[in-house]
């Protein structure tokens, strides 16, 4: 009974999710291609009771299931609503692209959802294996997504690009956590804090620290394990490449918040390294997306330099630095996805994924154009966008650590120009670029594609204005994680 | 009465709606009737104005109501930026101005407007001001009055250029919203320097962030920490920015130009509400002003001269809306005046009045304008009355009220005046004076030239409608008693005087006891009148002898000031074609060739440095793998550096 109450209390969504796959598997099997979008819906309407059931959950307090594997805190559940807030999204944009998959949509919802429920249980858990077999549910996942167009080379090229890549980072993670249980003993991480902040870990501990935290610098494609992105992001489905560089990448920081706890023996050198990661993933990711014609491969420098930003978060080794990470991680959710809704409405009227093929399109339809600009002036952080208030915090928590880290702060701002470039550059395609050099024409109807990317263009704004709400979210989410800080807090 | 408070944010809050709603009207089909948008803006003004009537009754009978509500926007642990809204006498009666005026003169404005190509665009702009406008009176703190100061200063920028094909117009805009810069800038400096000088106080207190309940507190700390004479110059800082907003010397010179905008827009932006908000910005901020005598003297002097120099332009300027233009800084300078010798409810009080009777004057000159096929100049009108007789009458109330013969005008001037009087001001008291008679003289003189006499005019004459008069005549009432009303003289049966109603510190109790003063501003009055008929109405001109002409040739060189308006814009052409456009040329070149060489060659050499590292980008997942392993063994050979060293 004890097993089935913490199912209740902790997982219920993973719960709920894992019944919806259940039906879909069974459903795929049963219908015939024309009727296969049966699954479409009932994947959406699995994902959203399993958004409700997370308002079931008992927020403020701790609960743990399957032996202390997965406890479920309030950080947990904010980021597995924001998992599965994006998944739900993710599932709306197939919706006119999912033809071209033919007799296989019913598949293709159930590895999005399997890769969900993997995502799932890696926000939540709270032990080694745990972590490694949620980590390897996501990642088969993808890698059999992103090679979902079978018949397209490109997609075959990413898909085993993303497979030999991750199946190095993850045999790096692994040689980690053997090296963990060596020194340890123990799987369970609240276990391993307890005993680290007894004893201490020696220089090997820093190198299993490292060990680890790269399998997630994969999953989240930071420098130096960015190098897959661009290539996959560019071949994969565009739904997948919205949901490897959204979806994928909130678990993989969920996951690596709660192993940061590993890093409070040794602050410096570990808060140096990781502010050097973020350094030179911001730096790589904008000088590479300069130079780019291809919108999605844009997107996919654009998406390795904001992992950066969130990585500064980390870096701080400071609540405040964890909360501006979080609230980072909200903004660029939702811009980011409505920036990817952006493309995939364009991709599916015009099959086009040039920047120049933008050109001029404001001028035929100045919504798209209006809300396009928005998301993508939100990643580049200018004010009135949730984007700015989010490097602002971040920035502010930089700045609460004192001098130290002016450096980093000094980089960030740098590159935080130079970004603008780039998203500029799409915009000036948009709005800039005269009516003659219109080569593509959309048209706008009201359908559930356009409606949730205004949505998301209008709460870029209003979240934008109305911040101070979720800022407390971040706060409170970065306080439940309970971390066995050392540090001096400053932090109210 | 407790609900009308407590949700007093629907106020501004309907006009951002009705302005959302008109701006998306395509999507809505709002374009489809032009009845539509002005139900949205009329609509959401008249529910405001209820509001705002109920408010104000509330303010009366519950003595220091002081209702704040503010919603927390922006919390950085030490700083507290809030918006929210603030309701106390001031506001309640401010807002029960802004709204009865703009719900009229939107009624107006379809009339005026209906032929209009762009009469959708121009109610979206109508309706964006009265939000900010209503936002920036029910704001509880500094940081969001600027908000929502520059937001009205942008809606007056959009509707002065209104018919931007015109270039006169486009021109008009933009020397306002140049020139309201200026004042901005001023502002904002101030602001920022009173919040640096007092930050330690906000941080303790945890108050909102510059809110005005407490910025007396945070601005005798800053006079401390800033010294009076540095604390001078933000207070002059913070002057700058109501005397640009209230076009007062030396930033007067965008109001007359201002007229370009349609008319119904001088009334409301230009006459009654916009620019009076430089004079609620400073009775807001009069805590802070108060701790520097000498700004309150600058002040003082400011206003005193804005209205003699602008009185004297006035005189001879042949423009009715020109002429009602300058009549506006002219008064504006009284109220300016009065907030500087320490009269805040004389100020405030004639601040009231004169919106109701400038607005009505504005909306007499727009009927005029309208009827004679945008005829503006007043040579080529003349016997006006017998055909549009409601026009000429209720021009003559309003004429009758600015010049401060009985009507309105007369009690709030008179307060000014007593007030002048008993602070022993006798230098600005003559000025005062003078400007009244000149106030009498120029506001007869364009009556008389309007609306009596023969016509001189050409244009075709056609009659005003009704939508355009109706607001005339209600106008006329307020014009009419508004003054006699709260001027305590009613306290008999309950309705007490505006000084106890609107004060700051303790309520003045004036005695009325002296009557030179009221007699001697009737007389002075009297005397404006008379000369302005003795020159302009024919009736009256067979009493004098052709000896006026000797006289008009001695005062030529004044006339000739006046009508030049006295240099100022030749002034500040001179100025910047000699000072400022050879330095930004300057700089231009600097710019040109240095900054911009610099920053160019930082981006081109930034595009080569991102094509260099996209070389490691190839595409062969070998090269990835090794890259990522060499720079992993990297990282834990720092470490390990770092370990061992």
């Amino acid at each position: 009974m004890d097993f089935l109450l913490d199912i209740k209390t902790a997982m219920l969504p993973e719960a709920i999710l894992s019944l919806t796959i259940l039906m879909c598997t069974v459903l795929c099997f049963m219908l015939k291609q024309q009727i296969q979008k049966v699954i479409y819906i009932i994947s959406l309407l699995g994902l959203v009771i399993s958004l409700f059931s997370i308002s079931l959950l008992a927020a403020n307090k701790v609960f743990t299931a399957f032996y202390n594997s997965f406890s479920s805190d309030f950080f947990s559940v904010l980021m597995r609503f924001l998992i599965l807030a994006g998944t739900l999204l993710v599932i709306v944009m197939t919706k006119d692209y999912s033809f071209t998959f033919k007799n296989r949509q019913g598949e293709f919802y159930l590895l999005i959802l399997i890769a969900a429920l993997g995502a799932l249980l890696l926000a939540g858990s709270n032990d080694l294996i745990m972590i490694f077999i949620a980590l390897e549910t996501l990642s088969l996942c993808s890698y059999a997504l992103s090679g979902f167009l079978k018949k397209d080379k490109s997609s075959n090229e990413a898909a085993l690009k993303y497979l030999i890549f991750g199946g190095a980072a993850s045999a790096l993670m692994l040689y980690g956590f053997s090296f963990l249980y060596g020194i340890t003993g123990l799987t369970n991480l609240t276990e391993i804090f307890s005993y680290l902040a007894n004893n201490s870990g020696g220089t090997m501990l820093n190198l299993t620290l490292f060990t680890v935290i790269s399998g997630f610098l994969f999953k989240v494609a930071a420098f130096p394990f960015h190098s897959w992105a661009p290539d996959v992001y560019e071949g994969a489905p565009v739904p997948v490449a919205a949901f490897l560089s959204t979806v994928s990448k909130i678990a993989g920081f969920a996951a690596l918040v709660k192993l940061m706890g590993l890093a409070f023996n040794n602050i410096e050198i570990i808060s140096i390294t990781l502010g050097l990661i973020a350094l030179l993933s911001i730096t790589a990711g904008n000088f590479m997306a300069l130079n780019q014609m291809n919108i999605k491969r844009l997107m996919a420098y654009s998406s390795i330099s904001q992992t950066g930003f969130v990585l500064i978060g980390f870096a701080l080794l400071s609540y405040m630095g964890i909360s501006g990470a979080v609230f980072y991680l909200i903004s660029y959710l939702i811009a980011n996805l409505g920036a990817w809704l952006a493309i995939i409405i364009f991709n599916d009227q015009t099959s086009k994924n040039l920047i120049s093929d933008l050109n001029g399109i404001a001028y035929n339809n100045p919504y798209f154009a209006t809300c396009f600009g928005l998301c993508l002036l939100s990643l580049a952080g200018i004010p009135v966008t949730i984007g700015f208030m989010a490097k602002f915090y971040l920035f502010h928590a930089i700045v609460q650590m004192g001098p130290a880290y002016l450096w980093l702060l000094i980089f960030a701002l740098l590159n935080t120009i130079l970004s603008l470039f780039y998203y500029l550059k799409v915009i000036k395609a948009m709005f800039v670029c005269g009516q003659e050099s219109i080569n593509s024409k959309l048209v706008f109807n009201g359908g559930v594609l356009n409606t949730s990317f205004i949505a998301l263009a209008v709460l870029v704004v209003i979240l934008g204005i109305l911040v101070t709400p979720f800022i407390n979210i971040a706060r409170y989410s970065a306080l439940s994680v309970k971390l066995p800080i050392k540090q001096i807090e400053i932090f109210k | 009465m407790e609900f009308f408070i407590n949700n007093v944010w629907i106020i501004p809050a309907l006009p951002l709606w009705s302005f959302l709603s008109i701006l998306f009207g395509r999507a809505l089909n709002v374009y489809e009737n032009k009845y539509i948008s002005l139900a949205l803006t009329a609509g959401s003004t008249f529910i405001g104005f209820i509001f705002s009537i109920f408010i104000l009754f509330y303010c009366i009978n519950n003595a220091g109501t002081n209702h704040q509500y503010d919603i927390l926007w922006l919390d950085t642990r030490d700083l507290k930026f809030s918006i929210g809204w603030l309701v106390d006498n001031l506001a309640a009666m401010m807002l029960v101005v802004v709204t009865s005026i703009s719900l009229l003169i939107q009624v107006y404005s379809h009339g005026y407007m209906e032929q209009d190509k762009g009469y959708h665009r121009f109610f979206a702009y109508l309706v964006l001001f009265n939000f900010s406008m209503l936002a920036l009176v029910l704001s509880t703190n500094l940081f969001q009055a600027y908000i929502f100061w520059e937001l009205v200063g942008v809606s007056s920028y959009l509707l002065i250029g209104f018919w931007f094909n015109r270039p006169s117009a486009a021109q008009a805009a933009k020397k306002a919203f140049i020139i309201n810069r200026i004042g901005d800038f001023g502002l904002l400096v101030g602001i920022l320097a009173l919040l640096f000088y007092s930050l330690n106080w906000w941080a303790n207190s945890q108050n909102t962030l510059l809110e005005f309940a407490t910025l007396g507190q945070a601005g005798s700390l800053a006079l401390v920490n800033a010294g009076p004479v540095l604390f001078g110059f933000l207070t002059l800082g913070l002057l700058l920015g109501p005397i640009a907003k209230s076009a007062q010397i030396p930033l007067h010179t965008w109001l007359a130009d201002a007229m370009e905008g349609p008319t119904p827009i001088s009334a409301l932006i230009h006459a009654a509400t916009m620019v009076a908000a430089g004079v609620y910005l400073i009775a807001r901020l009069y805590p802070v002003f108060e701790l520097s005598p000498q700004t309150m003297t600058i002040m003082a002097w400011v206003g005193g001269a804005t209205a003699f120099v602008a009185a004297t332009i006035a005189i001879t300027q042949t423009d009715i809306k020109k002429c009602l233009a300058y009549s506006t800084c002219s008064q504006l300078g009284y109220m300016i005046l009065a907030m500087g010798i320490g009269a805040y409810s004389a100020g405030l009080f004639h601040l009231m009045t004169h919106a109701y009777f400038k607005a009505m004057l504005f909306l007499c000159s727009g009927a005029v304008i309208h009827s004679l096929a945008d005829q503006q100049n007043m040579k080529y009108m003349g016997g006006l009355r017998k055909k549009m007789p409601i026009v000429a009458y209720t021009y003559l109330i309003g004429t009758l009220a600015i010049s401060g013969l009985l009507f309105s005008g007369f009690w709030s001037k008179e307060a000014i005046l007593s007030s002048l009087y008993t602070q022993g001001e006798n230098l600005l008291l003559v000025i005062a004076l003078i400007t009244a008679f000149m106030t009498a003289y120029y506001m007869f003189r364009s009556y008389f030239m309007t609306f009596e006499g023969e016509y001189r005019g050409h244009a075709r004459f056609h009659k005003p409608s009704k939508v355009m008069t109706m607001p005339l005549i209600i106008l006329a009432v307020p014009s009419a008693i508004t003054g006699f009303i709260f001027s305590g003289n009613l306290n008999l049966i309950g309705i007490k005087s505006f000084d106890s109603f609107v004060f700051y510190g303790h309520a003045l109790h004036e005695a009325h006891t002296d009557l030179f003063l009221p007699i001697c501003s009737l007389i002075i009055a009297l005397l404006g009148f008379l000369l302005a008929g003795i020159i302009y109405w024919d009736k009256l001109k067979s009493l004098y002898c052709n000896c006026f002409d000797a006289i008009q040739r001695y005062t030529i060189p004044l006339y000739r000031l006046s009508v030049n308006k006295w240099y100022f814009d030749d002034f500040y052409n001179l100025l910047i074609k000699y000072l400022i456009l050879p330095i930004s040329e300057f700089i231009s070149i600097f710019d040109k060739y240095i900054i911009d060489g610099f920053v160019n060659l930082c981006g081109i050499s930034t595009l080569y440095k991102g094509k260099a590292i996209s070389l490691l980008q190839n595409g062969n997942v070998q090269t990835y793998l090794v890259t990522a392993l060499l720079s992993f063994i990297a990282v834990i050979i720092l470490i390990f550096l770092i370990f061992i060293i």
